[in-house]
């Protein structure tokens, strides 16, 4: 026998945390609202009894506002598990409550987990569980996810639910309003299509509130004039806003109990007195800044010795190779192709998991929600959406996550500018790209250039997302009220932001692994081919060449320009074709790829950091645009994205060597 | 030092502000000189972006001077600033050990002395013990109160 349970509950309540605890799985854990967008499905055994588990979305409520709120209503509606779990965090109570209340309202086999029991503990709350159980007519398990407390009582609550039954409180509107559901419920109960499938007061409580998604269904109803009819009428109760009226006597209910279960008053925290200077009027958003840069000295200076004793590594694994390898073109393929390709690219494997450690540190600790917070502030003045800056910041990790992290902002509109300007976000993929030439030709200035270039991406996307919405007549929208959740400061636990850094770093191996392996193979075949030319004449010059005049004006040569060709398929392949190119030729061997770069005017520090900027605007990545197509659910976007950011990156590239000519640089 | 001591932390506090504010100032400087003339002052790192890191610790010191009058209890600004302060601190003697092992491994020459006299070290040592009061007694007194 097998019971299928539903996690569900408000965002960032510890619902992947207790799925990964009963199933061993892993979902993605961080502190902050909206990290889960897909559903998971793990498997946990108790007792010999089998449950499928499936951990949701986080909502605030059923509403079907948001894809994200839809998949989870949709899933709990259509789907119907055996077992709903709702999840609520044991120290905010009063909001918690009012999805249980509407999962309630939707009449499934209902437990309510009280989590996050510690913090309640701390902040001084006594919670009667005994007594809110008997006011909700559910059963209660409390929990501490994070130290495993009360996973074995849960396992054993959902096991043994299969002998039981239960029925949770109706929750009574008030006389008015309950005589108006009892009517539509009349009307509907008689027609077998709907009261088989939902539950019946449920719906007449979804037709008062004229949720958009069920009156599409109701049109089916042979009694549809009468529905319609007395949705007229119930306008005169509920006035225009139906929705707001119920969730008023919802939260009126809620304050109603609340006082006979739970005691003591929330205290001023330590997250409290942090977020007085994080979310300063006028520091937040320097503190924001100046963070971010120690973010990126941590990045590029900490993890120089370690990239140093990689780059040296392969260096001698490759003199070794061609010393004892004799067949000349198998030697070069193996020490020049991939090692000198996959080895310039996993050079970067430090920075890359140095730069996810702090990520992680920021996210776990709770700064990133407050980083994402001052941010959207200051776009909400500039006439944009709030909400989009966690897209923008998780996309420097990677834009893939990010973009389906947009999956939380309601509006569709600001939903599609989102995801269209987030690859400007420099991913870490464009990493190696700014430390390899930042630092061959900036100098004293190589981190800073690589700073600049993170804040030159949200530059640019926030400037497009404000000149689309000028423009473009699909994006003008009403702006929408800007609210977001603050999760409590937690203390970041090295266990877990390693396996956070791992967990992404990983992925960078299996990427260099499969698809920038194949890219810089290709660069290796192409560049020593036909075999014996010099490379001024093998197959890839042949193509640099055609497209170096278009780069020209940028002062990139044909290398720069294959190299950013190739770089469409994964950005770090341009690291790893200046590798193969610079490789070659034994220029004695002590002289590092750097330094090549340097001394022989491959770039000089304007036209370096003008290309720099070019990898950073051009054009999203193969997965990227994929991403693009499958949140948008259409090509026009990804063409669009990718011809708006090629027009960017040259005349971003051009304005920079410009105007550094101008002011006096070469 | 006891918290009650107002007027001694009042200074304490001050002092690192101007500090942080005096180091914010000469980075930013050294780095413009840097930047024009090809060389920047004697013994400041030409640092744009960590000077400007130095103005806003310097700035919530600056704040955590005020609201202390008023209220005796624990300090959110001084909680934010001491917090800054280490962070930057840990920071910088991460990149001082970081080129001296990277100076090792490529066998370059370690000018130790010149990576180890970035002020923001020396300050990060200087407000230690003001951290040590705001994190750890200041908060066990507010937990006390709060329960
Ligand atoms: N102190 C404490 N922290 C907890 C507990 N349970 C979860 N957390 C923390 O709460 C944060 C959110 O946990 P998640 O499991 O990612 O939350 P979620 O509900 O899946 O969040 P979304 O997917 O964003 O809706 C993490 O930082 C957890 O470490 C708990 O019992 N006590
Ligand atoms: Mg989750």
């Amino acid at each position: 026998m097998k019971i299928k349970v539903a996690l569900i509950g408000n965002p960032n309540v510890g619902k992947s945390l207790i799925f990964n605890n009963l199933t061993g799985g892993r979902s993605h854990i961080g502190n902050w609202p909206g990290k889960t967008v897909e559903k998971k499905e793990g498997r946990c055994i108790y007792n010999g009894v089998e449950m499928e588990i499936i951990d949701l979305p986080g909502v605030y409520s059923l509403t079907a506002q948001s894809i994200d709120e839809l998949i989870a209503r949709d899933y709990i509606i259509e789907e119907k598990p055996d077992i709903v779990i709702d999840i609520a965090d044991a120290s905010n109570l009063e909001r918690n409550l009012y999805l249980t209340l509407q999962l309630m309202e939707l009449e499934v086999k209902l437990i309510l987990v009280l989590n996050k029991m510690d913090i309640a503990e701390n902040l001084g709350y006594n919670i009667d569980v005994e007594a809110l159980s008997k006011k909700l007519g559910i059963p209660i398990v409390t929990t501490i996810a994070t130290e495993g407390k009360g996973m074995d009582e849960l396992k054993k609550i959902i096991a043994e639910s299969i002998h039981r039954e239960w029925k949770a409180k109706k929750i009574s509107y008030g006389r008015e309003i309950d005589e108006l559901i009892f009517k539509f419920e009349k009307l509907i109960a008689v027609e077998r299509q709907f009261s088989t499938k939902y539950p019946t007061r449920w719906l007449a409580i979804k037709i008062l509130e004229r949720d958009e998604d069920i009156l599409k269904k109701i049109k089916k109803s042979r009694n549809l004039d009468e529905i319609l009819k007395n949705i007229d009428e119930s306008i005169k109760v509920l006035g225009d806003e139906p929705d707001v009226a119920l969730a008023e006597k919802r939260y009126e209910w809620i304050s109603s109990i609340l006082p006979q279960v739970l005691k003591g008053i929330r205290p001023v925290t330590l997250s409290d007195m942090l977020d007085k200077v994080f979310l300063d009027k006028h520091l937040g958003i320097p503190i924001f800044l100046s963070l971010w840069w120690s973010l990126f000295r941590f990045t590029y200076d900490v993890s120089a010795p370690l990239s140093d004793l990689i780059d040296i590594f392969f260096n001698r694994l490759g003199d070794i190779v061609k010393e004892y390898i004799s067949n000349e073109q198998l030697a070069s393929f193996i020490a020049d192709g991939i090692l000198g390709g996959i080895g310039g690219v996993l050079v970067f494997l430090p920075s890359i998991l140095f730069l996810f450690f702090g990520l992680s540190i920021l996210e776990d600790s709770g700064y990133l929600a407050r980083a994402a917070f001052v941010m959207d502030k200051l776009m909400y003045k500039l006439g944009l959406n709030g909400r989009s800056f966690i897209p923008i910041l998780l996309g420097f990790g990677c834009n893939v996550p990010a973009i389906m992290a947009t999956r939380t902002i309601k509006n569709e509109k600001d939903r599609v500018l989102t995801i269209v300007v987030n690859p400007l976000i420099s991913c870490s993929a464009r990493l190696p790209v700014y430390i390899l030439i930042g630092g061959a030709v900036l100098g004293e200035y190589a981190t800073a250039g690589v700073y600049s270039m993170y804040i030159l991406g949200i530059v640019l996307a926030v400037s497009m997302a404000l000149l689309f919405r000028r423009i473009i007549p699909f994006f003008k929208s009403g702006r929408t009220p800007f609210i977001m959740e603050l999760p409590m400061y937690a203390k970041p636990i090295l266990k877990t932001t390693v396996i956070h850094m791992w967990e992404r770093g990983s992925l960078f191996l299996r990427k260099a692994g499969t698809i920038i392996f194949l890219g810089v193979i290709s660069v290796w075949f192409l560049s020593t081919h036909p075999w014996g030319s010099p490379i001024e004449e093998t197959y890839i010059a042949i193509l640099g060449k055609i497209l170096e005049p278009l780069f020209y004006p940028l002062g990139f040569d044909w290398r720069g320009a294959v190299a950013l060709f190739f770089g469409f398929i994964a950005k770090e392949i341009v690291v790893g074709a200046f590798s193969i190119f610079f490789g070659f030729g034994g220029e004695g061997e002590e002289e590092s790829l750097k330094q090549y770069i340097r001394t022989h005017k491959i770039f000089t520090p304007l036209t370096g950091y003008a290309f720099m900027a070019f990898t950073l605007t051009y054009i999203p990545c193969i997965a990227t645009l994929g991403a693009i197509y499958r949140e948008t659910g259409s090509w026009k976007w990804v063409l669009f994205t990718v011809t708006y950011e090629l027009i960017l990156a040259y005349t971003v590239a051009f304005t920079i060597v410009t105007a550094g000519h101008l002011l006096g640089f070469t | 030092m006891e918290i009650k001591n107002g007027k001694l932390l009042t200074i304490y506090i001050s002092i690192l502000s101007l500090l942080y504010a005096a180091t914010g100032i000469l980075e930013i400087i050294s780095a413009l000189l840097n930047l024009i003339i090809g060389i920047g002052l004697s013994w400041i790192p030409p640092d744009l972006f960590g000077g400007f890191s130095a103005l806003v610790i310097s700035a919530i010191f600056f704040k955590a001077i005020f609201p202390w009058r008023r209220r005796k209890k624990a300090n959110p600004y001084l909680l934010g600033a001491t917090l800054m302060s280490m962070i930057f601190g840990t920071l910088y003697i991460l990149i001082f050990i970081a080129t001296g092992i990277d100076a090792y491994i490529v066998n370059e020459e370690w000018k130790w002395i010149t990576d180890l006299m970035r002020p923001e070290i020396w300050l990060a040592a200087a407000s230690t013990p003001l951290t040590y009061m705001a994190w750890i007694k200041m908060l066990k007194e507010f937990k006390g109160k709060a329960n």
